[in-house]
């Protein structure tokens, strides 16, 4: 049969959501229920404040908007939590320490989705991701004790995540002016994937633009420095540089409740110009790591240490990752249809006004509430 | 299948307006 033909497609892509993502979204909701009973004796909801939390929230909402956090910002190449994080403290208002550790949930759960899709395309190199990762376990160390020593109240807290939603929003922003103006030639990468994707489209295959049978391969290692080659293009990266990226990304992730993804990509193109197809493999597994220490020392390292311990709404969060991954699937699948350079801007203009909100209510009273 | 395909390219559009709402709603009945 062939493989372009919409009918095979079409089937091919219903197997993959009812024998790949569904069992998953499932398992998570499950496992949503059984934290709430588990937690608190009863199902929270549009009639029973989560206790942590302190708001009622239906549960089809949480889960709607970890589906349309994950839809646009997997759009955009971003992770749901610098979006879920804002829309939870001044929409739904979950705003004390709890957030934190909750979203970070959903920034734990999200991405292993992709992580498995990454695998499988072989987009994967522990040497690269082995300094980032060990950063960020360092991070999710200490981010924590930061949240409830410096950031423990809500001012400064919205005043710090105003501060990384503006980050995020000129980078996005930026990423978005340079997509407008390459309208020339393109080298390196790029002009692979694209002469890839074009000639795929040729033979009637879907234009996904990478060969899967390109690896992300460890050329050299050694005194310091790491050298990862991707489609016969080579960078040398300083493992110190990873780890202290990794870490100090980590610090202010861990603390505010988000996965880290939005700063580190910046950073890494910027320095070594490391396009997004290798990127992944670092900070895919970067964000989980950090996610998962960051729970840790949340819940367990911290009330061992100090006897006080920031423990997250579990339910809150398995929800809203159940539709998280269902959004970022469905990003992934639609993703080469969509107007992505446009799409940025506005995502880039909502996450830059919205930070911008923050700060300025951290120095003036506003005339409403954020 | 190609109905939804020529939808593909607003969606995101749709959806963000979607949140939009959904976020008006309930700042109006749980606040």
């Amino acid at each position: 049969m062939n493989e372009a033909s919409p009918r095979s497609k079409e089937t091919s892509l219903a197997k993959e959501f009812f024998l790949q993502q569904l069992p998953l979204i499932a398992t998570v909701f499950g496992c949503g229920f059984a934290s709430a009973y588990l937690q608190h004796g009863f199902l929270p909801g549009a009639d029973i404040a989560f206790p942590l939390a302190g708001v009622r929230v239906p549960l089809w909402h949480l889960v709607w908007m970890g589906v349309w956090t994950g839809y646009t910002m997997a759009i955009v190449g971003e992770a749901a939590g610098i979006f879920a994080l804002p829309y939870t403290m001044s929409v739904l208002q979950f705003a004390n320490p709890h957030v934190t550790p909750t979203t970070q949930l959903l920034t734990f759960i999200n991405p292993v989705g992709a992580l498995f899709g990454f695998f499988q395309n072989r987009q994967w190199n522990l040497d690269f991701a082995l300094w980032v990762c060990l950063g960020g376990v360092i991070g999710g160390l200490i981010g924590p004790f930061v949240r409830l020593t410096l950031l423990s109240d809500t001012k400064p807290f919205t005043f710090a995540v105003g501060l990384a939603l503006l980050f995020a929003g000129v980078h996005l922003t930026y990423a978005a002016s340079r997509g407008f103006l390459k309208k020339g030639p393109v080298g390196g990468i790029e002009a692979k994937f694209r002469a890839e994707a074009k000639s795929r489209q040729a033979a009637g295959l879907s234009p996904s633009g990478l060969p899967g049978t390109i690896a992300i391969e460890t050329v050299a290692r050694g005194g310091g420095r790491l050298t990862v080659s991707f489609w016969g293009e080579t960078w040398t990266l300083s493992q110190p540089f990873l780890f202290v990226t990794g870490a100090g990304v980590g610090v202010i992730s861990a603390a505010l409740g988000v996965g880290g993804g939005f700063m580190l990509v910046p950073i890494f193109s910027a320095i070594y110009g490391l396009p997004m197809y290798v990127l992944v493999a670092a900070t895919i597994p970067y964000v989980i790591v950090l996610s998962a220490v960051g729970l840790f020392t949340y819940g367990v390292i911290m009330p061992a240490l100090i006897g006080t311990s920031i423990q997250p709404e579990w339910a809150w969060g398995f929800f809203a990752a159940g539709g998280g991954i269902f959004g970022s699937w469905c990003a992934a699948k639609t993703q080469r249809f969509v107007p992505e350079h446009f799409l940025k801007l506005m995502l880039g203009g909502i996450t830059g006004i919205a930070g911008c909100l923050y700060v300025i209510d951290f120095f003036f009273t506003l005339p409403f509430r954020l | 299948m190609d109905k939804l395909r020529r939808i593909l390219p607003y969606l995101p559009f749709i959806v963000l307006i979607a949140a939009f709402a959904v976020g008006v709603y309930h700042v109006r009945v749980y606040w």
